[in-house]
């Protein structure tokens, strides 16, 4: 009798209703798409709709990766300043949100000959699922100024606001065996030009890395693309500094510094940190062990490593205390396999003897802390300075 | 939760059994003993204590009545000798104006599973009951060196029994007033209990590969569950009954009962391991971990409660015409949100300096709510002629219907957080991410079960030798029976998966194509005859010994005794 009942009510008696809010997902939105409409996607060029009306009439449509709640886009989300010639806020004359293909068009009047910058205030748009924007794609709501989304625009000949974070395009000297005792550390950026009132000693320090001694620097010059500084002494051989720049460093628009260089600024972007060496003269050991050869040997039953003094191919004693199964592993197709270590009369070489038959693809992974007897760490890309965990790992197929 | 929908059928039948005699066995139903006009009572849906001044004298039921299943093969030496025990018996004085009946029954017994062990190359190599407990070994020349360098050894556990106990009495009393009026009362009480150890839940196994020349091991994995499905029931019932002369030829009685049902159903189930490529080996890791738990505590209760009236109308001296009917109703329900689920689980292998780790934390949580209803009503009227002392025929009609109903509605919704870091420090790092999982589903199942019958029983009892009778029944009936199972998805969401990305980078994905089954049913609506036959044997040698016998064949082995005391 209920099925009776329920075949008259509606065709399909059972209650299905699969439909849960998970549109929204819990992924931030992004406006992936800007342009205006005279000029389409991509253009930032603002044109004349409407000849006959003064002022220049055009819009500025926005295209989000995600489905906006529309109570959100309003005039309170949008800030449009002048900032060429004048610095005067723009008010838009409509606002509009079209969730079929997920644009919000703002029409307004504008004039030649003048530059713009549209601010979407952080944390103002929300999707469907209440997610804010999150321009600089960390996956988290930071609030202003870095979720601020920041779009220039122009008409005529006006220039536009440069929005383009600086970024570093190198640190020097950033390699082991150094010569020169009085070097000159310094960072190029590029996308600046930056601040050059802010390139000053206070965000550039320069430490000995093994005990955080200070080192003393002049300003040798700074420019919009460059810093450069100089020891007030000279350094030492067969010793290892850390560089450090600050990344709190701005360009001359005021975009803050990209030290990563994804194109993107986080507010925990890292400083800038870079370590480089010089050679060993002859009261110093510092330069560290790299890889000479691995083998495996005859019958997949042990490997054989031999190692090196890092840029010179010098001969090392190997400090057998650090050929442990953390330091050095070896795999094949079945997973990790188990390691006796056997060193023999050739101090710079260590024999893995695999206490299980090796099959398939056989992969050596050496440590970066692996050491010589004088505890120089291992220096998997033989650049002179070892004992970066990750950058000194050493692995390959044997 | 498919233990639940079990519950449902051995909820419903907690208060069903009764013990039925061979005589009204072998006769339909028709011609009753002693024991089935007090206990059984009207149409078998009730006691009727009252009756018990009908039984004048003492009767004793021991376990040679064969009462408790009525099914125990007495001569067949091979047969199962396991099973529950019935202890009873009435008593009423001679003239007396009261009457005292005891019934009670106990079981306890372990059933064991049988448990097959695999060995080398997947062949079975150890197979039992109860616990089972093996080592085995692989001994492997790698390298084909002419000698064994390596070995394999696999021990292995795993446990598997059902434990159940039954303990169910009953005490009642009759009074008659005077001649035209007279009362029974009766309680009754009845727990079952459960326990069962799954095969899937109950085991452990332990795996350790070594190097025969150095002795180092290779590899180890060592993994151990235990679970338990418990189940717990107690029915505590009263029954009153009256009967009473409406004229001098006519008797009319009327009954009652009520019975509370509670139950406990709990499942507890761990399960952990740790599989290691590298034992022994320290500073350096290439294992993984896992360890869950799965928990579910549900406490249906209810009660039961019906009435009935009964009439019995002399029309002569060797005439009786009796008609009754009896209906009852029992509602059981319960809601449980305590089931749980939920699994951790690591992988951490060391890569040079790093050490890479995933790191899998899974969350489950449900609730159920069950709903039975257990409907029965059964009205008939029968026509029994005794012509002489040794000559009895029974002929009626009835008409009986059972209306059983359950729902579960299960709800659940789940979460499995992923953790990963390839363990570089990396500051935002693309190669790192945390990945969230979610899914949801709530469906409901309701299950009917409607009997109907009409049917035309006939019994017959008469004396071939002295103090031997012969009994006959058969009783056709219509039968109308209908079945339905209803399954209906409430509410579901599709498995969403969110990344994050160390470097922030988003990914969202959804199951897609997301499948459902909304809903289903399936209705079986039988309509059939059935004419099932009986018979048996009574033999009374003395005034204190009833001997009646069923299954009456060729073999021996066949035949179902069953003794009653009498003084």
């Amino acid at each position: 009798m209920l099925l009776l009942l329920l075949g008259c009510a509606q065709d399909n008696p059972f209650k299905a209703d699969p439909e849960v809010q998970w549109e929204g997902g819990n992924a931030h939105p992004h406006i992936d798409i800007a342009g205006t409409e005279s000029n389409g996607p991509g253009s930032f060029q603002f044109s004349d709709l409407d000849p006959g009306t003064a002022g220049i009439q055009d819009a500025v449509v926005l295209s989000f990766d995600k489905e906006i709640d529309p109570s959100t886009v309003t005039a309170a989300s949008f800030e449009m300043v002048e900032t060429e010639p004048g610095t005067g806020a723009v008010q838009f004359e409509s606002i509009s949100y079209y969730p079929e293909d997920g644009t919000a068009v703002l029409v307004g009047t504008f004039s030649d000959n003048t530059a713009y910058l549209l601010t979407v205030t952080a944390g103002s748009i929300l999707d469907l699922g209440g997610n804010e924007l999150d321009p600089n794609y960390n996956a988290l709501y930071d609030g202003s100024p870095w979720d601020d989304r920041l779009i220039a625009f122009y008409c005529g000949s006006a220039e536009m606001r440069d929005i383009t974070p600086p970024s570093v395009t190198g640190a020097f000297p950033n390699t082991g065996g150094g010569t020169n005792l009085l070097p000159h550390p310094r960072v190029f950026f590029t996308n600046g030009p930056m601040d050059v009132s802010q390139l000053t000693l206070d965000k550039f320090t320069l430490v000995r890395t093994s005990d955080s001694a200070s080192v003393e620097l002049e300003l040798s010059f700074a420019t919009g693309t460059e810093i450069n500084v100089v020891p007030t002494s000279e350094l030492s051989y067969g010793t290892r500094y850390t560089a450090r720049l600050s990344a709190q460093l701005a360009d001359s628009a005021g975009n803050y510094l990209d030290t990563n260089n994804d194109g993107l600024v986080w507010p925990n972007e890292p400083d800038v940190v870079w370590d480089f060496q010089y050679e060993d003269d002859s009261s110093t050991h510092a330069t560290p062990p790299t890889l000479s050869e691995a083998t495996l040997m005859p019958g997949n039953t042990s490997v054989h490593i031999e190692f090196e003094e890092s840029l010179t191919g010098d001969d090392v004693v190997m400090d057998d205390a650090t050929f442990i199964a953390a330091n050095i592993q070896v795999t094949d197709d079945n997973g990790s396999i188990p390691i006796v270590f056997e060193t023999g009369a050739d101090p710079s070489a260590v024999n893995c003897l695999l206490q299980r038959y090796a099959e398939g693809t056989v992969t050596l992974f050496i440590s970066c802390m692996v050491a010589d007897e004088y505890g120089n760490l291992f220096d998997g890309n033989n650049n002179g300075l070892g004992g970066t965990p990750g950058e000194d790992d050493w692995l390959g197929v044997l | 939760m498919k233990i639940l929908a079990m519950l449902v059928i051995v909820i419903s039948s907690i208060t069903i059994a009764q013990p039925q005699t061979f005589r009204s066995m072998s006769t339909s139903g028709l011609i009753l003993d002693d024991l089935d006009r007090w206990f059984s009572g009207m149409l078998f849906t009730q006691p009727v204590p009252d009756r018990l001044l009908e039984v004048e004298g003492i009767r004793v039921y021991t376990g040679l009545s064969n009462l408790s299943t009525g099914a125990d093969l007495v001569f067949d030496e091979n047969a199962d000798t396991r099973g529950s025990f019935l202890l009873g018996g009435s008593y009423v004085p001679l003239e007396a104006s009261f009457g005292l009946g005891i019934l009670a029954e106990f079981m306890d017994e372990r059933f064991f599973d049988q448990i097959t062990l695999l060995g080398p190359g997947g062949a079975p190599y150890l197979s039992g009951e109860g616990m089972v407990e093996g080592t085995w070994s692989e001994y492997i020349d790698t390298n084909g060196d002419g000698t064994l360098d390596s070995r394999h050894t696999v021990h292995e556990t795993a446990e598997a029994r059902t434990d159940s106990s039954m303990i169910s009495a009953g005490l009642f009393g009759a009074y008659e007033m005077n001649e035209s009026l007279r009362f029974g009362l009766g309680v009754s009480y009845m727990t079952i209990s459960t326990e069962i150890l799954d095969e899937d839940d109950n085991g452990s196994i332990a795996i350790a590969d070594s190097n025969l020349v150095t002795g180092a091991e290779t590899y180890t994995l060592n993994s151990n569950g235990n679970g338990l499905f418990k189940d717990d029931r107690t029915a505590l019932g009263i029954s009153l009954s009256g009967t009473g002369a409406a004229t001098d030829v006519m008797d009319i009685g009327g009954m009652f009962m009520f019975t509370s049902i509670s139950s406990d159903i709990a499942y507890n189930a761990e399960l952990s391991g740790i599989e290691d490529f590298l034992p022994g080996q320290s500073g350096v890791y290439d294992y993984a971990t896992w360890s869950g738990s799965e928990q579910y505590s549900v406490s249906p209760g209810g009660n039961r409660f019906g009435g009935g009236l009964n009439m019995a109308f002399r029309l002569d001296e060797n005439w009786v015409l009796e008609a009754s009917g009896g209906y009852y109703t029992t509602s059981l329900s319960g809601s449980s949100d305590q089931y749980s689920i939920s699994m951790d689980s690591s992988f951490i292998e060391t890569i040079a300096s790093l050490i890479d780790s995933t790191i899998i934390d899974m969350n489950g949580s449900g609730s159920t709510d069950i709903d039975i209803s257990d409907d029965l009503i059964a009205i008939g009227a029968k026509l029994t002629l005794d012509p002489s002392e040794r000559f009895t025929i029974s002929m009626g009609m009835g008409f009986s219907m059972i209306d059983l109903s359950n729902t579960v509605h299960n709800a659940s919704s789940n979460i499995l957080v992923e953790t990963y870091s390839d363990g570089d420090a990396q500051f935002a790092d693309p190669d790192d991410y945390v990945s969230t999982a979610t899914w949801s589903q709530t469906d409901e199942t309701t299950t009917t079960e409607n009997i109907k019958r009409i049917s035309i029983p006939v019994g017959l009892e008469f004396e071939v030798l002295p103090k031997v009778q012969v009994r006959l029944g058969a009783s056709p009936a219509f039968v109308w029976e209908m079945e339905t199972e209803t399954t209906s998805l409430i509410d579901a969401s599709p498995l969403v998966t969110h990344v994050v990305y160390g470097d922030g980078t988003e990914d969202q994905i959804v199951e897609s194509p997301f499948e459902t089954i909304d809903g289903t049913l399936v209705e079986t609506d039988d309509n059939y005859t059935e004419i099932p036959y009986s018979y048996g044997v009574g033999y009374t040698p003395n005034d204190y010994i009833q001997i009646d016998l069923m299954g009456l064949g060729d073999s021996l082995n066949q035949w179902r005794l069953s003794a009653t005391l009498s003084f």
